[in-house]
């Protein structure tokens, strides 16, 4: 999910500012439905397994349940992640916020430069910035085409703030 | 600007493994995924040659019977798990986020390992075929007491089995927290293309059955190296609660390989047919009944180890149910065909061949659930006829069909036409040539996984060979047809389909999150 | 290899359209049912393909009529429908009632098939790695049923004959019109007793003891094969079922009986070693060949040699208690339960004397009867 805000809409922002945060589809209900079809098929398997003398496939069967709740429990603690940038002026700011871990990158707008490589096999890509002999990739929440758009839409502001 | 754009690419660009290795993105990992299944379906394929050369004509010629079991069973394991599963992951991965327009799979690191473990089991899988003895001969059901007498080979087939379920469960958890959790907003369950459906119902029973499989084999190992006796009858154990345990992860298993299948039919009919789905929400309820009937069916591949009799009937009756969800399947397919305006490009030739061919097979398998026809045809080449009915032409020819679809978004180029309905045309009637005279060959009393025959199956036999070797020659045509794809060809452009309609044809996420298709006004 | 002639693949398209007389030469069914049973289950195949059959046009008449008129190159425009309750509804609960029609005759058959009380008489089938065993119940024979194909023909160094790969040395012999109970075992792996004629196929798994029954009408031969993977020789282990008229069954059951006692008597008195190895050179190509192959070379990584092999060129007690225990865990068997002590004692001196292995001792019937002794 990505959201812009263009200076227009809010003058915090002096030029625009574009937000990426992850698709959240409501993570209870989901997790209720996913574990209410699980839980009790592996534990009938379980159980009946056990009774035939075959007491490895009962513990064999916690493993899907730890395996998805892990899994529903990660991505709804990520819920809260997102990855901005911001244009303000002569300065481009990246704001990383995951999990209990944040970055706040500040770049020179003029030096800065925006690389857009594609991947190894498949058509997708992936977006840095480059400055100072260093490469920070952003744009992980994101899908190819909406990096593809933004690292354009990046490469024109940035050379227009140049002239 | 645009020339400037093209240096940066040409400049940091790193190539070689380590960006293969690394990649976390969701269309670089399909796009693994498929390489991968498609040289596993040409190495299992030519293990398939080898099997039709020897049984060519009666008496042995190329192979000890020794080797033709390895064969046998190695091409039942790799096509299975080596080909059809990770060609459906793929097509998961490449689809599934632009489906629903989540910009990645839920967990793109996760999805790496995922898919690097494949390889690391076929190399033990291919392995094992140096190692002394010889490969794992005892089919890819891997019954005990055979199986504990094996060699070897027989544990690195267990670790190998053991790595490619863990990748199966990785991915699927990985599937269903992709659906469930990264659907774009606005995006409800009963909105979702079928071929999610399909996905997030066979993720399901993929993390389901599993771990299953990974614990019959850990009791397979147990019982070879470590003392127990949970299947040697001399041990005080029970032969026979190994089928019960495979099969309970075997059926759904059957399903995992053929609902993508029906999603992929799904997709590609309305499309050439120019027409909406017919009756979307019952062919959601359908492939779910399916899953849910394929846990209490396992039986009906032991009608013969001597089951009581409500134990037969009981498995005979549930079997039978199943045809009715897949019925609607069929009866909703024909029911979309009509009065709409139908095309013949390739990828609709395969839909509509799996259609008629895997009804086929559907009436095959009604006929084996039904006990005393299933106690004369059980272990018999109409058994070999029925599952290559539903799994080549149900799941792999909706692979080809699916591959055929979806190129042009994948790789940006139209693929030869021309050549791709040769390829359907060879693999369609080759395929046919090969497998229906197995029906006769069952019927007439000739068991499977025998390298040598009586000479009253000697014609079929043949007619079975000839097929086979061109079916398997059809599918270089296919490799060259896609290579030739990728390397270039006419601009596909954003919808070289014009009945297409799931979310991926244009380009953007759901319309009204997506932010770039009309560039924001930067200017003040 | 011939190359694949043209005139079979026309053959196999000309089959399709052919008359029902071609068919028959083309075995394109269940073979003709012997009891039954195998009737009932032919007639119910038959049935449930012309139903499969009448569904397969329902459907594909409609599917193809649409294919041909509602074509996009005849301009036929796409019409906009694509919900319809009451045919949604047809066709889940139309082939619900099919089920029920094609169940209902189906249960009847389970339920004689299973039926197996009151048997005339019960014979013990046992599977081993790779031949089956038969006991008859109460009549105190039991005897071992080899594949006969001689090896010549398997690489073709000889024609094959008429009945390749389908006909062993000793064949179960039964009576006609008797209620037979076959209880199914096995020793080692899984097999499976199968004779398409009589629609009997029954597992033999280890450990556990199964039942079928038959009741055959007319006297024959019938043939069948083990139908469970079980290792190397699975497609080389045959069963042939001669059904005898009761009056015919008696004196061959008679003659039988003759032939064991003869055999009792001559494994008392001393056999000269070349006697042996003549005899023993018979047993090894029946039941040893299959793995330790007719050089005694073994093949590397499954079977051991026996060509060179310390436990041959050992002293003669040890080579006995193999052959005769077997090494459990390992497709060796224990032949002692199944050769007699003629057979071993034969073997035992051929494989001293044979190949590279130059002993020059063997071992008597006695000393195995001897064996025998201590183990009761």
């Amino acid at each position: 999910m990505v959201e812009i805000v263009r200076a227009d809409d809010n003058p915090a922002c002096l030029h625009f500012c574009v937000t990426a945060r992850p698709n959240s589809v409501s993570g209870h209900s989901g997790w209720l439905i996913a574990m209410a079809i699980l839980i009790p098929s592996c534990t009938i398997a379980g159980i009946i397994f056990f009774t035939i003398g075959a007491w490895p496939v009962s513990l064999f069967m916690g493993l899907p349940i730890v395996g998805l709740s892990a899994a529903f429990y990660s991505v709804e603690r990520h819920a809260g992640d997102f990855e901005r940038i911001t244009l303000d002026g002569d300065r481009l700011i990246l704001d990383r916020h995951t999990l209990g871990w944040d970055q706040h990158l500040e770049f020179n707008s003029y030096w800065v430069q925006v690389a857009l490589h594609p991947t190894a096999v498949g058509g997708g890509n992936m977006l840095a910035l480059v400055s100072h002999g260093k490469e920070v990739a952003f744009g992980q929440l994101m899908s190819d085409e909406e990096r593809e758009t933004l690292g354009r839409e990046l490469k024109r502001w940035l050379a227009k703030t140049r002239h | 600007m645009e020339s400037t754009m093209t240096a940066v690419h040409h400049e940091e660009h790193p190539s070689g493994l380590a960006r293969w290795l690394t990649t976390t993105n969701h269309k670089d990992i399909g796009t693994l995924y498929l390489w991968f299944s498609f040289a596993m379906f040409l190495f299992a394929g030519s293990l398939a040659m080898l099997i039709r050369a020897e049984l060519f004509q009666p008496g042995l010629q190329l192979l000890s019977p020794a080797v033709f079991n390895q064969l046998t069973a190695l091409h039942g394991l790799i096509m299975i798990f080596g080909a059809i599963m990770p060609a459906f992951v793929g097509f998961a991965n490449w689809q599934v986020p632009l489906m629903i327009g989540a910009p990645d799979m839920a967990f793109p690191r996760l999805n790496n390992w995922s898919f690097w473990l494949l390889p690391a089991a076929a190399t033990l899988l291919i392995a094992s075929f140096f190692a002394p003895g010889g490969a794992m001969a005892a089919g890819w059901t891997m019954y005990p007491p055979l199986f504990i007498q094996g060699g070897i080979s027989y544990d690195m087939t267990i670790l190998a089995i053991h790595i490619l379920g863990l990748s199966s469960i990785m991915g699927a958890i990985n599937i269903v927290t992709t659906i469930l959790n990264l659907r774009a907003p606005g995006m409800k369950l009963m909105m979702m293309p079928l071929f999610v459906w399909t996905w997030l119902i066979t993720a399901y029973l993929l993390v389901a059955v599993m771990p299953v499989l990974a614990s019959v084999i850990t009791m397979l190992l147990t019982d070879r190296h470590f003392g127990t006796h949970f299947f040697s009858a001399a041990g005080g154990g029970d032969p026979v609660m190994f089928q019960h345990i495979f099969w309970f992860f075997g059926h759904p298993e059957v399903y995992i390989m053929i609902l993508p299948a029906f999603g992929i039919i799904s997709t590609i009919i309305p499309t050439f047919a120019r027409k909406k789905l017919f009756g979307y929400t019952s062919m959601v309820y359908a492939v779910a009944s399916i899953a849910l009937l394929s846990f209490i069916v396992w039986a009906h591949h032991m009608f013969t180890t001597g089951m009581p009799v409500a134990g037969q009937l009981f498995f005979m009756y549930s079997t039978m149910l199943i045809a009715i969800p897949t019925g609607v399947k069929v009866f909703n397919w024909v029911a979309t065909l009509w009065r709409g305006s139908i095309s013949f490009e390739t990828p609709m030739l395969f839909a509509l061949a799996v259609v008629c061919l895997f009804t086929i097979g559907g009436f095959s398998g009604l006929v084996l659930a039904l006990v005393p026809v299933d106690i004369q045809l059980q272990d018999t080449y109409y058994v070999v006829a029925h599952f290559h009915y539903v799994l080549f032409s149900g799941a792999a020819m909706s692979i080809m069909g699916g591959v055929y679809y979806w190129l042009p978004k994948w790789t940006g180029h139209m693929y030869d036409e021309t050549l791709g309905k040769w390829h359907f045309w060879l693999t369609a009637v080759a395929f046919n040539v090969t497998f229906f005279p197995m029906h006769f060959l069952g019927l007439a009393g000739m068991p499977r996984r025998i390298p040598d025959y009586a000479l009253q199956f000697a014609d079929f036999n043949r007619i079975a060979s000839v097929g086979a070797f061109v079916l398997g020659l059809a599918q270089l045509l296919f490799l060259y047809v896609v290579v030739k794809c990728i390397r270039g060809g006419f601009a596909a452009g954003e919808r070289p389909w014009d009945g297409a309609d799931t979310l991926e044809w244009t380009l953007t996420s759901p319309p009204p999150y997506h932010s770039f298709t009309t560039p924001p006004n930067l200017s003040k | 290899m011939r190359p694949p002639s043209l005139r079979i693949l026309l053959a196999s398209l000309v089959v399709g359209i052919a008359s029902p007389m071609a068919w028959a030469e083309y075995a394109l069914n269940l073979p003709a049912p012997a009891t039954d049973i195998a009737r009932r289950i032919y007639d119910l195949h038959t049935l449930i393909l012309w139903i499969c059959g009448g569904i397969f046009l329902v459907v594909f008449i409609p599917m193809f009529y649409a294919l041909w008129r509602h074509r996009k190159s005849v301009g036929h425009e796409a019409h906009r429908f694509h919900e319809h309750t009451l045919l949604e509804w047809a066709w889940t609960v139309v082939p619900f009632f099919i089920l029920i029609g094609m169940a209902v005759p189906t249960t009847a058959v389970v339920i004689s098939m299973k039926d197996t009380s009151a048997p005339d008489m019960t014979i013990k089938v046992t599977g081993r790695q790779w031949k089956w065993e038969y006991e008859y119940l109460g009549a105190d024979l039991k005897f071992i049923s080899n594949l006969a194909t001689p090896q010549e023909q398997l690489e073709q160094q000889a024609p094959k004959g008429e009945h390749y790969l389908l006909e062993v040395d000793r064949p179960l012999v039964i009576p006609t019109g008797k209620k037979i109970r076959f209880v199914i075992t096995a020793e080692d792996v899984i097999h499976s007793w199968w004779v398409p004629a009589f629609g009997v196929k029954q597992d033999a798994v280890p450990g556990f003891v199964r039942d079928a029954w038959v009741k055959v009408d007319q006297p024959g031969t019938y043939r069948g094969q083990c139908a469970e993977l079980c290792g190397v020789r699975h497609g080389y282990m045959p069963i042939v079922v001669e059904a005898m008229p009761p009056d015919k069954y008696a004196e061959w059951m008679a003659a039988q009986k003759t032939l064991v006692a003869a055999a009792q008597a001559g494994a008392q008195r001393e056999y000269p070693l070349p006697e042996l190895i003549a005899m023993g050179e018979r047993v090894y190509m029946t039941n040893c060949v299959a793995c330790h192959q007719a050089n005694g070379a073994g093949i590397p990584g499954a079977f051991p040699a026996l060509n060179g092999s310390k436990l041959v060129n050992g002293p003669p007690a040890g080579h006995l208690d193999r052959v005769f225990h077997g090494k459990p865990g390992t497709a060796m068997q224990a032949f002692g339960g199944q050769l007699s002590d003629m057979d071993i004692a034969a073997v035992v001196s051929f494989e001293r004397n044979s190949w590279g292995n130059k002993m020059g001792d063997g071992v008597q019937p006695r000393d195995v009867a001897a064996l025998r002794r201590t183990e009761k």
